[in-house]
């Protein structure tokens, strides 16, 4: 400052020294040069504002972060930049808010646990008004909602958001040093409201509010490089991240050696003419099918870390970086490993998280899907299935990011060329009904996230034996007002191979359309998803008024987010002259015989 | 013996800038070669602006302060004395208030000593308009 302070004085007096003073007007044009000098500069200064406190630390020395991708890689940055990816977490600034009426100077509030939250934005930042967070936050879990409903109110900075895609979620300051919680509401980005967190994932009525911790959990894959530096003793934390959100290095690994390396322009041309091939970065398509899955799969899948005690300061810095195999780090999860002795203790149960037959039912966790699919197990070289098979980070739009030339069925043909060129010979169905969509049939909707369904990353076949039961089928998926015995047999006409022992009629009905039996018997899950198809275009529309008795009964379900789904379904449901047509006996005894596990997907 | 004859300021001061502001500008190409983070990254975009400012602002001042002392020599009449020297002043404070706000920004927003970049305009302006008024 003072550098800067002696250099503009000292040009300022050689000015003075050019233009002199005895000059008809030069006093007069120098009182005007001050005055315009002077006003910019006091703008300029004032304007700056140093940043808000967050309990995050800087980036590890090792990582360049994206701001030095950009001038090498700029189509690459720009596609990043537009990704979901990069929004996964950012600072609490106005400008990152998914709300327009909150960025607009406007208000929104919520009524949760019997209180209102409000938030706004005060000076370009977003804050809260709510029960204490410093009360609440110190509450055990069985006390927290006591301790919410009793804490004083009180405005909070928030610090992080996480999410810009389907939703918005909140963190702010715990009670204890440098820990970030996770505020009890959630802004659903499409229908443009808040709502209470707990409605917002998939959570048994009557369970207690979730206290999440941002440094615990969210750290090790919304943010590049993130280390909790958790302090046993104080239970506080010193987390640090690289980079927030999921930037650059978190697929290429750490890149500070490639720019230092880069930024000779005789070393850059060298690679460029392909002269020079260690480059001190990863990328993901010149690895195997297996590692290159493997950068995805860090995140994408349900794990464990096997390091616990150095992963609870180090995260995975000391244990995984792109490229690396990543079973050295991560136990990947299965009802397998979940029930065996000394298997890691989850908040959740397995049923919860996996079909009886081992597949996993969370979304965003594709890779335990992948590990399980005979394209993958049973494929080699470049024939083995991997997350590039189908996606690419750089071409794709940013919703699902798919590889723009492996749309529809090109995906598939890459290996099932002869399946691709004449569908219908395979598929029983006309050639441009989404019934001769390779995926529609081999990764139906049957995995449940974000208050909606996604497709299982487990490319299979439908089956329609006991132990895939709880799993909807992909042909009833479709065909909701068939039964699943009809589906069974089709299957078994076109394909020649037994699709199962026989499914035991389920409420002593061997007539109840498989749509009824999913949203009527189905176990929360399965209802959520159900909800979904009744509301999907490619679903058939046949039997409206049974689509529109089965949204009835699922808008009254007790779990929120089927509710909520079975809403959005509903409207674009057209209204049918036809009466309900299944009989209350049935439903009545569809309803008795309902799979009651208690099922939380709270992510 | 005649003395050599000494050229007016605006024309050696033009001269020196455009050689100066020149060699900026091949400074800026070579930081872009050799992918200097401190003027491409992305934090340091406010700094890139502001420096090629100062090389564009530089070397075209230093035109108008050639253009100026040829245009006197060739119609005398023209000369006037305030006006050359603000011309100088606008040459001196204008890029220099952009390389040193670049130099010294702090995030979006350039160094207080972008304010010479300012002084330098109303200069250039008072400049231009006598000059322009006394040729109508």
């Amino acid at each position: 400052m003072l550098l800067e302070w002696l250099l503009v004085i000292t040009a300022l007096a050689l000015g003075v020294r050019l233009l002199g003073l005895r000059e008809r007007y030069a006093a007069l044009l120098l009182s005007a040069m001050a005055l315009a000098g002077a006003t910019l500069a006091v703008v300029m200064t004032s304007v700056q504002k140093p940043p808000p406190p967050r309990p995050i630390g800087g980036g590890a020395e090792a990582f360049a972060t994206s701001n030095a991708c950009r001038s090498c890689h700029p189509a690459e940055y720009a596609s990043w930049h537009d990704s979901y990816h990069r929004r996964m977490t950012q600072t609490a600034e106005l400008t990152a808010v998914a709300a327009p009426e909150l960025r607009q100077g406007g208000r929104l509030h919520v009524e949760t646990t019997g209180r209102t939250v409000e938030l706004f934005g005060r000076q370009g930042q977003l804050w809260a008004r709510l029960p204490d967070p410093d009360v609440t936050s110190a509450a055990a879990s069985d006390a927290y909602e006591t301790s919410f409903q009793a804490a004083p109110i009180r405005d909070v900075p928030v610090q992080l958001l996480t999410g810009s895609h389907q939703h918005q979620t909140f963190w702010v300051a715990g009670a204890r040093r440098g820990e970030l919680r996770v505020l009890p509401v959630v802004y659903q980005i499409d229908e443009q409201r808040l709502i209470a967190r707990r409605d917002a994932f998939l959570n048994p009525p009557d369970a207690p509010e979730q206290a999440v911790r941002w440094n615990s959990n969210c750290v090790q894959c919304h943010a590049v490089a993130g280390q909790p530096a958790h302090d046993e003793a104080s239970d506080a934390f010193a987390t640090s991240a690289a980079e927030l959100g999921i930037a650059c290095e978190a697929c290429h690994g750490a890149g500070a050696d490639h720019v230092r390396a880069m930024q000779n322009p005789l070393t850059r041309y060298a690679a460029h003419a392909g002269t020079r091939t260690e480059l001190a970065i990863v990328n993901p398509k010149t690895l195997s099918s297996e590692r290159a899955s493997q950068v995805c799969g860090r995140c994408h899948s349900y794990f464990f870390p096997k390091q616990e005690a150095d992963w609870w300061q180090h995260g995975f810095a000391n244990s995984y970086a792109p490229g690396d195999d990543l079973t050295r780090a991560q136990l990947l999860l299965s009802p397998e490993v979940l029930a065996a002795p000394g298997a890691p203790q989850l908040g959740t149960s397995a049923d919860s998280l996996f079909y009886r037959d081992g597949t996993i039912r969370v979304g965003g966790r594709e890779y335990n899907g992948l590990l399980r699919s005979a394209c993958f197990t049973r494929g080699h070289d470049e024939k083995k299935l991997s997350c590039l098979s189908c996606h690419s980070l750089h071409e794709g739009a940013p919703n699902d990011q798919l590889d723009p030339e492996k749309l529809g069925n090109q995906a598939c043909a890459q290996c099932h060329q002869g399946h691709a060129s004449n569908p219908s010979a395979h598929t029983h169905h006309a050639a441009a009904s989404p019934g001769s969509l390779c995926y529609n049939c081999h990764m139906p909707h049957v995995s449940y996230a974000l208050l909606g369904a996604i497709r299982s990353h487990r490319v299979d076949s439908p089956s329609f034996d006991v132990a895939s039961r709880d799993r909807p089928n992909a042909c009833n998926l479709c065909h909701l007002e068939q039964t699943e015995a009809w589906a069974a047999g089709q299957v078994e006409r076109w394909y020649g191979r037994r699709a199962g022992p026989g499914l035991p009629p389920v409420a002593g009905s061997s007539e109840a359309p498989a749509g009824a039996v999913f949203a009527l018997a189905g176990d929360a899950a399965v209802r959520a998803i159900t909800a979904a198809a009744l509301g999907r275009h490619e679903s058939s529309q046949d039997a409206p008024a049974l689509r529109a008795q089965l949204l009835d009964q699922l808008v009254h379900d007790d779990y929120a987010a089927v509710r909520t789904i079975a809403e959005r379904a509903r409207q674009g449901l057209q209204p049918t002259p036809d009466g309900p047509p299944l009989e209350p006996a049935l439903v009545a005894r569809l309803l008795d015989a309902r799979d009651r596990r208690r099922i939380t997907i709270a992510e | 013996m005649t003395p050599p004859e000494r050229f007016p300021l605006n024309l050696r001061a033009g001269f020196w800038a455009l050689f100066a502001f020149t060699t900026l500008g091949l400074l800026l190409e070579a930081m872009h070669g050799f992918k200097l983070g401190f003027y491409l990254n992305v934090d340091n975009e406010t700094r890139r602006l502001l420096w090629r400012l100062a090389h564009a602002h530089g070397a075209l001042l230093g035109l108008v302060n050639v253009a100026y002392a040829l245009t006197v020599r060739a119609w005398p009449a023209l000369e006037d004395r305030l006006a050359g020297r603000a011309l100088l002043c606008a040459l001196l404070l204008m890029p220099l208030g952009f390389l040193l706000g670049g130099a010294f920004a702090r995030g979006a927003d350039p160094g207080l000593s972008v304010g010479l970049a300012a002084a330098g305009g109303v200069a250039l302006l008072f400049g231009l308009g006598k000059i322009a008024l006394k040729a109508h």
